[in-house]
């Protein structure tokens, strides 16, 4: 009875090892390759170890050791009582209407109790320093990120503040950010003003915005709408700029910007070197090179940067006496010592809202 | 009450310690987990120089990703909304999601790797030929190992999208449309396989279901086919039929090519599977899993790579896409589709080609191979060099650079 080529050999095999009575008893059989045993002893050290190393990272997270050393704070300000009101654990800003969350206040837990305004009191769990802006913008209705900018979901101080993201995710407005661009007042955080704007878009004038509200007035007074369109003021002559913090990089000609100077290689640089001397960033632009100062350069690159898109229900609406108009009236005025070409801006006509 | 501690130790390890030849038969029939190993083994199976145990060490990365996955499938949500943010979830906020995330991650971009140079060392060694005297199906087992290398890549693929970051839509992006330049087929293919025109919701969802039921399925029944065919065909390929019938009068010390398989196969199955975990540990440590920011098709990545195991066909492409004057020649096509498809038929239709003779099986390099192994590491290589070319020097508008000064396009700030 065969079963195929070679297979009832092999059948014969394993049915005699079922029937095993006839196989002779051997004594002492060798173990082979007993050797593997070491390795396996060896590599299980090293298994118990990294898995140590892995409970050891899981368990004792960096926002832990901020709520640690917190809660000593508490301690010494407040006493013992307070200190153990405070409640361990991750938390959160959940901003419902945008579906946005921040969990900056699991390790900055001062920022909303004004008795943590100090000077002693360690950055980290500092008051915020500026609690009348707080009473209109309350934590639980903005968070931290939409005015700040960073990583709010993100737990460690490096993902959450200098994580590169490459293209449109905000950024953490630092104050090192600030200074990279050159900012005098760098402490003050100047760049957070283009995320205000983003709501106050329509308002000419709001408190504390010194560079968007210089940016304002240079914007109506330049008349930018002769050329550019922006909102209910239309124009063709140059791009629309309506939109145009909302551009993606990968809209942006770098190529003809062969020397970033001090600046870091950026947009917002892009923007910088463009207002200082339009022709050099785009060779083929019509406009003119209106010699504008380096800080009021910088308040028009953050002005442009802040007009993006946002739902309606957001933005703020202006008083009448403060509305942005950036109307353009006439032809366009020439700066001294601009590159104007003739015509630009005289034949164009605006439709007021 | 220690005695019945000790009995029942004696119980579950008497498998391992046997004192016996007839103990070790009875052991291994009876336990069943150990049934499927032969009763013998050569000892040339345990060689590491000869088969580096990429089989095994395939396999037991494909049951990291298994464990990994099914408790990433907790917390994880297939939806475009979502996707990202339970992403960034498991990394920050689950306790071990970011162990989880990142050892699965490393284990399947390893599998991909070990897969392959599996493939290479049965083909190095002729390994799917047919044992002399013996009724095999090692061809079958090639095809059917073919098949798993495609199915892993395509593992590795669906599950590139998942984490719905820019690195992730658009490395997708590219390599869907590479496959929707087939004459034909193509357009109908990449709609089943997006859900639509862009990639988009039901591209998610199914690439979702592929990478978490549908593929993972039938790799587990296509390894189960190959771990089973090999043992009938007896273990590793060989000129030598060891397959002599187990005779009680060969004792022990007499036969000298051969050993019992147990213990010493399952000893050195957990060896191989240990090192392997303690490889995908030290990685997971070391190494974090790139997230980038949530996918958007407001802006494109420049450039746009597909997932590395495909940036080879992506170099393809980019030298096949030739226009002279009116004449263009489809690079999608030639580069993505033609040449692979011409490659992958090839390597499974390859053992019938091979007229080379029976004493080549199972030896490395042997010399009656030497041009048809010299054609095969020429287009590994190649490959290899691709994709590290494509990896590292290119740079934006897909320009060549050196990688350590590849310029970035600038971002924002």
């Amino acid at each position: 009875m065969s079963i195929g080529r070679g297979t009832d050999q092999k059948f014969q095999g394993d049915f005699r090892v079922t029937n095993m009575d006839n196989i002779t008893e051997e004594k002492e059989i060798k173990d082979h390759y007993k050797s593997d045993s070491k390795w396996i002893y060896a590599l299980l050290v090293v298994l118990l170890i990294l898995t140590a190393i892995a409970f050891h990272r899981d368990a004792t997270p960096q926002w832990e050791q901020y709520q640690a050393q917190f809660r000593q704070i508490l301690t010494q300000k407040f006493g013992k009582k307070a200190a153990d009101s405070f409640s361990y654990g991750v938390k959160q800003i959940w901003i419902k209407d945008v579906n946005k969350i921040d969990r900056c206040t699991t390790c900055h837990i001062g920022i909303d109790i004004p008795k943590l305004s100090g000077e002693d009191v360690p950055l980290v769990f500092r008051a915020h320093p500026n609690p009348e802006l707080i009473k209109e913008h309350p934590f639980n209705k903005f968070g931290c990120t939409y005015c700040h900018g960073g990583k709010g979901y993100a737990l460690t101080v490096k993902e959450a503040h200098f994580s590169k993201p490459a293209g449109w995710e905000d950024i953490f407005l630092s104050e090192r950010l600030a200074k990279r661009y050159g900012f005098p007042d760098y402490k003050n955080l100047p760049l957070v003003e283009m995320n205000c704007n983003t709501c106050h878009l329509r308002e000419k004038e709001v408190a504390g915005l010194t560079y968007i509200n210089k940016a304002k007035k240079l914007f109506t007074e330049k008349m930018c709408t002769c050329c550019h369109t922006f909102y209910q003021y239309k124009a063709d002559v140059g791009p629309d700029l309506t939109y145009e913090g909302d551009k993606p990089n990968d809209l942006y000609d770098f190529s003809n910007i062969t020397n970033w100077g001090v600046l870091p290689p950026s947009v917002f640089s892009w923007h910088f070197l463009h207002f200082k001397a339009p022709y050099l960033v785009t060779p083929l632009s019509l406009m003119p090179n209106f010699n504008f100062k380096d800080q009021e350069i910088r308040s028009l690159a953050m002005l442009v940067l802040s007009f993006k898109n946002i739902p309606e229900r957001f933005v703020v609406k202006p008083d009448p006496k403060n509305v942005f108009q950036p109307e353009c009236v006439g032809s366009v005025p020439a700066a001294p010592g601009s590159f104007t070409r003739a015509g630009v801006g005289s034949g164009v006509k605006n439709t007021k809202m | 009450m220690r005695k019945t501690i000790k009995s029942l130790w004696l119980k579950l390890t008497w498998a391992f310690n046997p004192d016996t030849i007839k103990e070790a038969y009875r052991a291994r029939i009876k336990n069943f987990f150990l049934h499927w190993f032969p009763p013998k083994v050569t000892k040339r199976s345990f060689s590491w120089s000869y088969s580096f145990w990429l089989g095994t060490i395939s396999a037991v990365l494909f049951l990291i990703t298994l464990v990994t996955g099914v408790a990433l499938m907790f917390i994880y949500i297939p939806s475009i909304r979502q996707a990202y943010w339970s992403i960034e979830d498991i990394e920050f906020i689950t306790h071990y999601g970011w162990l989880l995330r990142y050892s699965h991650r490393w284990a399947g971009h390893l599998m991909v790797v070990v897969v392959f140079l599996h493939m290479m060392r049965v083909f190095y060694t002729a390994s799917y030929r047919e044992t002399p005297g013996r009724d095999s199906h090692r061809y079958v087992n090639w095809v059917v190992g073919v098949i798993l290398l495609l199915a892993t890549l395509f593992l590795a693929f669906t599950g590139y999208l998942l984490p719905w970051d820019q690195l992730s839509m658009w490395a997708v992006t590219v390599a869907t449309a590479i496959g929707r330049t087939t004459p034909v087929i193509g357009e109908t293919l990449y709609r089943m396989l997006v859900g639509g025109t862009t990639i988009d919701q039901a591209t998610l969802i199914r690439f979702y279901t592929f990478h978490c039921i549908a593929v993972p399925v039938v790799v587990i029944l296509l390894i189960s086919y190959h771990l089973w065919r090999i043992r009938k065909d007896g273990g590793l390929a060989s000129t030598v039929h060891h397959d002599v019938p187990l005779d009680e009068s060969i004792s022990e010390a007499e036969d000298t090519s051969r050993v019992l398989a147990v213990p010493a196969v399952p000893r050195r199955i957990f060896l191989v599977t240990i090192a392997t975990w303690v490889v995908v540990l030290v990685a997971t440590l070391l190494f974090r899993a790139p997230l980038l920011e949530p996918a958007t098709q407001a802006w494109t990545p420049n450039p746009a790579k597909a997932p590395w195991y495909f940036l080879w066909l992506q170099e393809l492409i980019s030298y096949t896409t030739i226009k002279i004057g009116h004449f263009v020649i489809n690079g999608g096509f030639v580069g993505g589709v033609f040449v692979p498809a011409v490659l992958f038929i090839a390597l499974a239709v390859w053992p019938s080609i091979d007229n080379s003779p029976n004493d080549s099986t199972g030896i490395w390099f042997h010399r009656t191979r030497l041009w048809q192994n010299v054609l095969f590491t020429v287009i590994c290589l190649t490959i290899v060099f691709q994709i590290l070319f494509s990896y590292y020097c290119r740079g934006p508008y897909w320009h060549v650079y050196w990688p350590w000064n590849r310029p970035e396009i600038p971002g924002r700030f």
